[in-house]
């Protein structure tokens, strides 16, 4: 899901029609994605007065139709804090201020986190954005190739040098730090019964906290899971995620971790990939 | 050579994957939007496999944006291909259309949505390069489909059925006929008699098709707007189209037709009916040309 | 011990656990049959919380009926669970804005 690849080749539209149709499908998307409806027919349109106007608000509500039913799979925490009338409002205005850059929707959601932080009515609810972040975490995570760790990497570990080896983690790992509770909100989002004193308390004392998303393997509960990380074992996941070898990673999280603990839950959990040798 | 009866068939869409798993009605084909299957980790892409094990798939691409002036996102190329090949589908097809282009701000934009396309020469020429792109990395050749569209441009030097035929002249690529977007055009350009328009279009169509243009049918229903007909695939196939069906099918012979549904989807057995429905028609044109072949072959005193 | 003893053993012990081993994929059977832990993606499975995030596809080529195509003008206003948790008001929120990117 994540690899990035080259993004786009271009065919000559040197001609003086080629470039007519550049111009026409150009001047179309900009209409489409306007902020308010365009009364003017954009170039080379057949259609005017009402003809445009009805044609143009098909296309119109057919991109925000896309994009809020794209965005409420990717941001439920996001969508049950709203509410369906606040989040279709701002599917709406991410839609045209952000417009997609890709032809899957799966990708629909990448931005719409920071874009919330520059939306003023939403200042107010300051976490909002770090709790988009944990959803994008989360989907990402859903759809992330599952750990490939296997007896070798093991082995690897067993018998090297932990100055030279480097623990890779698997690609739904998604390390999510915030000055805000988000891991308690987000399991109350998932809990049937949430104690929202609780969860109000947690805003009210500013608990920051840092979540670690990931898929666990197959077997085991398959839905992508949320917890939030203690400050020893966030030094440690940061040091892996900056591609530290063992040892030094070691020395970074300190005396309190537990080591032989963490390998256990990371193997069982699926947190890691391969265990990589280097010279 | 016309096809089997049993080439007729459903899209699959998530509320129906169990029980046709269990059931296993009998299907010529099955169809999915590519996009929603482009990763290869996901669950849906287990049940894909897990279908494909039962019924051939048709890939039927919402993305590619074929007809953009700026060309192709290689990337939504690459992951197609990675598909294909995963799956090895019976047909892979795509719409007629643009949603790729620059933006004020920088980069370029996908619309998400089937944008449509000038009939122009300069708007084949680039239509033709980027199918033939795709043919390329595919090996394969694909179905374009036509669109139903809610504007147009007044620049055209094709008629429609005369840009789908020179199209597939020109790359080889075939025709994906959509006859529920026939009509939703006729309708919306407040045709008197949108039937006839439609049986028209086939006219035309069946004059200058290459042998073998049309790959695929396509059956949907439409709803009726405030101002306009949309193509929103929430209702039973309508009369009209499914007279223009029956219109097509004398002229081109039984083909590989699809029952579209998505939204306010009915229980699978409403979908087997209309796909019923579409095979008895099928069939029944089918026995007929046999039959007028027999006929021409006494006449001719060669034996089948 | 050492660290590099300490770790060589963590390891060690893990493999003589047999984590791994127990840890594989199990896959779908040959029969076209769903896998048992898939069984909630199909039927009515509310999307979301589970595994089937997606599952029921983002993309389809139909048209959107019912979409207003211009939300335009309205404002925010949160009224699910942030009603019910409440927010912060426009100073304690910028404050508190500044003080974050003080430490950043």
């Amino acid at each position: 899901m994540n690899d990035s690849l080259p993004t786009s080749s271009t065919i000559a539209t040197g001609t003086e029609s080629g470039a007519a149709e550049s111009l026409r499908q150009r001047e179309l998307i900009a209409a489409i994605f306007s902020p308010n409806p365009v009364e003017v027919p954009s170039y080379g349109m057949a259609q005017t007065g009402c003809r445009w106007r009805a044609g143009l608000a098909a296309y119109r509500g057919n991109g925000i139709g896309h994009a809020r039913s794209a965005l409420r799979e990717q941001f439920p925490t996001l969508l049950a804090m709203l509410g369906d009338d606040a989040f279709d409002t701002l599917c709406a205005y991410y839609w045209r201020s952000c417009p997609p850059r890709k032809g899957d929707l799966a990708w629909a959601g990448v931005e719409l986190p920071d874009f919330i932080d520059t939306v003023p009515e939403l200042q107010d609810w300051p976490w909002l954005s770090d709790c988009a972040r944990l959803d994008w975490a989360v989907w990402q995570a859903a759809g992330a190739a599952r750990s490939r760790l296997n007896e070798e990497d093991l082995r690897r570990l067993a018998t090297g040098d932990p100055q030279s080896l480097y623990l890779q983690l698997a690609e739904g790992v998604r390390r999510i730090a915030s000055y805000w509770p988000i891991v308690t909100l987000y399991q109350a989002h998932s809990d049937p019964n949430p104690d929202w004193n609780a969860v109000t308390r947690s805003l009210e004392y500013r608990q920051a906290e840092t979540a670690l998303a990931w898929r666990p393997p197959e077997n085991s509960a398959s839905a992508p899971t949320v917890m939030a990380l203690d400050e020893v074992t966030d030094r440690w996941v940061t040091a892996l995620i900056n591609a530290t070898n063992i040892e030094t990673a070691l020395e970074l999280a300190g005396n309190a971790f537990d080591f032989a603990a963490w390998l256990e839950l990371a193997v069982r959990q699926g947190w890691l990939n391969a265990v990589i040798a280097k010279e | 050579m016309p096809t089997t009866a049993l080439s007729c068939g459903i899209g699959l869409r998530q509320p129906h994957y169990r029980e046709i798993m269990t059931i296993q009605p009998a299907l010529g084909f099955v169809e999915v939007h590519s996009e929603n299957f482009f990763n290869p980790h996901d669950a849906a892409a287990q049940v894909l496999v897990q279908v494909r094990a039962v019924y051939p798939v048709s890939l039927h691409g919402v993305g590619l944006a074929l007809g953009s002036a700026c060309g192709l996102d290689d990337e939504h190329l690459y992951r197609l291909a990675g598909l294909v090949e995963r799956i090895d589908p019976v047909r892979v097809s795509d719409h007629a259309c643009f949603a790729r282009a620059p933006w004020a701000q920088g980069g370029i934009v996908h619309a998400n949505d089937l944008l449509p396309i000038a009939f122009t020469e300069s708007a084949m020429q680039i239509a033709c390069a980027n199918i033939q792109r795709v043919q390329d990395r595919l090996k394969r050749p694909i179905l374009i489909e036509n669109l139903s569209s809610y504007l147009d441009f007044a620049d055209r030097d094709y008629s429609e059925p005369q840009f789908f035929a020179e199209l597939g002249r020109r790359s080889g690529c075939g025709l994906l006929l959509d006859i529920n977007n026939l009509m939703v055009n006729a309708l919306n350009a407040s045709d008197p008699d949108p039937l006839l328009s439609v049986c028209n279009w086939i006219d035309e169509l069946d004059r200058l098709a290459p042998p073998g243009l049309i790959g695929e049918i396509h059956l949907a229903g439409f709803s009726v707007q405030q101002e306009l007909i949309i193509d929103d695939h929430s209702s039973p196939v309508s009369e009209p189209v499914w007279h223009a069906y029956a219109y097509a099918l004398e002229q081109f012979g039984a083909l590989p037709t699809l029952i579209e549904w998505d939204d306010r989807l009915p229980a699978l057995s409403v979908l087997l009916d209309e796909r019923g429905k579409a095979m008895t028609l099928a069939e029944r044109i089918s026995l007929r040309m046999s039959a007028s072949v027999k006929h021409s072959a006494r006449l001719y005193g060669s034996g089948p | 011990m050492n660290k590099r003893e300490f770790i060589n053993t963590a390891a060690s012990t893990l493999l003589a656990m047999g984590v791994l081993t127990i840890a594989p994929a199990s896959h779908a059977d040959g029969n076209g049959m769903m896998k048992p832990g898939m069984e909630k993606c199909f039927g009515v499975a509310k999307a979301g919380q589970n595994d089937c995030k997606g599952i029921s596809g983002l993309h389809s080529c139909k048209g959107q009926s019912t979409v207003s195509d211009n939300p335009g003008d309205v404002k925010i206003v949160p009224q699910g669970t942030c009603a019910k948790m409440g927010g912060l008001n426009m100073k304690q929120a910028k404050a508190k804005l500044a003080a974050m990117k003080n430490k950043s």
